[in-house]
């Protein structure tokens, strides 16, 4: 499978491409939207591919496993590249209509293709070390995202996005090199052969160096202590692209979470880590929702939501702990992800239009969107309702696989505060409702046009209710990609060649397929049940 | 060899640390530096040089004793190659700011106020977004009237 570089490739040629091509702002569009939409239909492919055929690897310039820099996709990186493709291409359709004259002449698409390609990146190297040079690339790419147009609110913003990254960037080599030092490898798949293999007396130095890594990757998903710089970097990226910021960029700390935390370090006393995540993910869920409702800007409200939907995804991976729902868990994380990325896009693509209708973001000065537009009104409600957890749509069936978790593993606080947690969520989107759309009419329309915005807003709403709907065969591609981050012998054999694990890899992690007896109770909620028994 | 080095590493972090903290951009700037070179030299440390130095070309597979292992110099040229970037990259940010408000300590920049945002970054305001044309020249922009900040280097 040497043809998997092409999720980094295609970005990385047509990024230098459209950056030549900066005069002629139409084939500028034309090549940007056919790399997006091919890639997107290879990584369609691929995930079909690999969830018949098994994790494909690629080792780059063709050196020996532990050595050389692989390239992996198992199904939980395939899922990940088909959202991260998909809400590209649809955030890239909607730039096109969004991006002004002064934006595309500072290489605007360029600089889109390059956070894609960092983003891709992230999700389909197999070495820990690339991870860092792949969250690099992404973050240079979102530096000049943020800083297009230049206003002094962006330039502001962005320095202080900059200054967090480099810290995080420097305690990332930190981590690689106490790891490195201790275990000797960076490649995850021996990474999780051997801390799995080592003596107790040096597992705690691979604990203390996988706790730094966790502040790196918190810092990344904005979790709990570390979320500050999100609210207010967030509001001053481009409409459109801040519909992928928002959906992708925090979620590549979460997959790092999952990659790492689950499936790689497997070391005596992994589980404090994981413990660790399920404090902080009560506090982010809470903190980021109680931010969100004393917020008046509908972009500061929006990115609060981001924190305190990330508390979920965290208190999914915090539950892994416990080896009885481990795969639950796991799996109602990744459907949450999924959930999670196409409304939390699909909202700031509203907001977006919601603000070229009623011309500010100001919620208090918005109102009258309803008899403007009906049609961004009945998305918002949709999405809005999605993101709460209301059942019809996605957001019903994914929180509901989290708490089930939850609850069977008796963690009731944590419950408690999920749970809290979407009533206040609930609160916020209709204050968002009430002002911005339901309440008379207080400023003139400011008369742009919106119609091509909600084309591809309009893809993702579909894909909310499709997802809640006919949850099924999400739900069990979830369960599968679960069980591959769990139980990693598949990963290690397709990396390593076979034979190379020991017997010892899933000790306490728990065995795949254990909790098969919670699921059904979530086979039978899904309301739009499909064939076939989950997972 | 491992313990001076180790101390050399803890007091660039703790000298990061206090440039970090201080109120003045262009030593958050050489922080963030001293902060990449202390990370270098602990992923040398960690590379294990002080026990095997000899340069790791192989003429014989099988004498491999005593060769330094390759990769964590690799790993170091990597880092510096990006950090060295992300540094410059943020020295401009730095500057654009100084530039911009007069000032490089973070704690006097404004408060984001909502009369900015809906004028500096509400991409559709009522009058459409307004494009900062001149925005690329530094002369051009809100020129420093007390360049006082600079000093402090």
């Amino acid at each position: 499978m040497n043809h998997l570089i092409a999720v980094i490739l295609v970005p990385f040629i047509t990024a230098m491409v459209t950056a030549l091509l900066n005069g002629w702002p139409r084939l500028e569009k034309a090549v940007s939207l056919l790399s997006c939409l091919g890639l997107t239909a290879y990584v369609f492919w691929l995930t079909g591919y690999v969830d018949q055929h098994g994790i494909q690897v690629s080792m780059i310039g063709g050196y020996a496993a532990p050595f050389g820099i692989a390239f992996v996709a198992d199904r939980l990186a395939c899922i990940m590249l088909c959202l991260s493709m998909g809400v590209g291409s649809v955030a890239m359709v909607y730039s096109m209509w969004t991006a002004t004259t002064t934006q595309q002449k500072y290489f605007f698409y360029p600089l889109f293709h390059v956070v894609l390609l960092g983003v891709n990146w992230a999700f389909i190297t197999g070495d820990l070390f690339n991870l860092f040079v792949a969250y690099e690339v992404m973050l240079i790419g979102s530096y000049g995202m943020m800083m297009v147009g230049a206003s002094k609110a962006q330039v502001r913003q962005t320095m202080k996005y900059v200054a967090i990254n480099i810290v995080g960037g420097s305690l990332f080599v930190v981590g690689i090199a106490f790891i490195y030092a201790t275990v000797g490898t960076v490649n995850m798949a021996d990474l999780a052969v051997r801390t799995a293999a080592l003596p107790p007396a040096r597992a705690g130095m691979v604990t203390v160096a996988s706790l730094v890594l966790l502040v790196v990757f918190a810092l990344k998903a904005a979790a709990f202590p570390v979320f500050f710089w999100l609210p207010d970097s967030y509001p001053v990226v481009p409409p459109g692209v801040n519909g992928y910021f928002a959906g992708l960029l925090t979620k590549v700390g979460v997959y790092s979470l999952l990659r790492m935390f689950v499936m790689v370090f497997r070391q005596d006393g992994h589980e404090m880590a994981t413990q660790i995540l399920l404090v902080m993910s009560g506090f982010t869920m809470l903190l980021g929702v109680l931010g969100a409702m004393c917020q008046w800007d509908i972009r500061r409200i929006l990115s609060w939501h981001i924190i305190s939907q990330v508390g979920y995804m965290v208190m999914g991976v915090g539950l892994s702990a416990n080896s009885a729902i481990a795969q639950m868990a796991i799996a109602g994380t990744i459907f949450y992800v999924v959930h999670h990325i196409v409304v939390k896009s699909s909202l700031f693509l509203v907001g977006g239009i919601a603000e070229r209708v009623t011309g500010t973001q100001q919620l208090k000065q918005m109102g009258g969107a309803l008899d403007i537009a009906p049609g961004v009104a009945g998305f918002f409600l949709i999405a809005g309702l999605s993101l709460a957890g209301m059942p019809p749509f996605s957001g019903f069936m994914s929180k509901f696989v989290l708490l089930r978790a939850g609850v069977t593993g008796g963690n009731w606080v944590v419950v408690f505060v999920a749970v809290i947690t979407s009533f206040f969520t609930l609160y916020s989107m209709s204050k968002i409702w009430n002002y911005a759309f339901w309440r008379e009419r207080s400023r003139p329309w400011a008369g742009q046009s919106y119609r091509g915005m909600m084309v591809p807003t309009g893809v993702l709403i579909a894909f909310t209710i499709v997802l809640g709907l006919f949850a099924q065969p999400f739900l069990r591609l979830a369960a599968d990609a679960a069980d591959d981050v769990i139980d990693p012998r598949a990963y290690i054999q397709a990396v390593l060649g076979p034979g190379s694990w020991t017997p010892s890899l899933t000790e306490g992690k728990g065995e795949p397929g254990t909790s098969l007896a919670a699921w059904d109770s979530v086979a039978q909620a899904s309301p739009g049940r499909l064939e076939g028994s989950v997972p | 060899m491992e313990l001076p080095l180790a101390l050399v590493i803890g007091f660039l972090f703790a000298c990061g640390t206090y440039a970090i903290l201080r109120p003045n951009l262009i030593r958050v700037v050489l922080g963030f530096g001293m902060y990449s070179n202390a990370v270098n030299l602990l992923m040398i440390v960690c590379g294990g040089y002080a026990k095997s130095t000899a340069a790791p070309f192989v003429a014989d597979a099988k004498q491999t004793a005593g060769l330094m292992d390759p990769l964590p110099p690799d790993i170091i040229l990597t880092a510096i190659v990006i950090s060295f970037a992300v540094g410059a990259l943020f020295l401009i940010v730095c500057y654009r700011v100084y530039l911009d408000h007069g000032t490089d300590n973070p704690e006097e920049l404004p408060q984001d106020d909502p009369a900015e945002e809906a004028g500096g970054i509400g991409f559709f305001g009522a009058g459409g977004y307004v494009a900062p044309s001149s925005g690329h020249e530094p002369g051009s922009h809100a020129s420093p009237s007390t360049p006082h900040a600079m000093k402090a280097v």
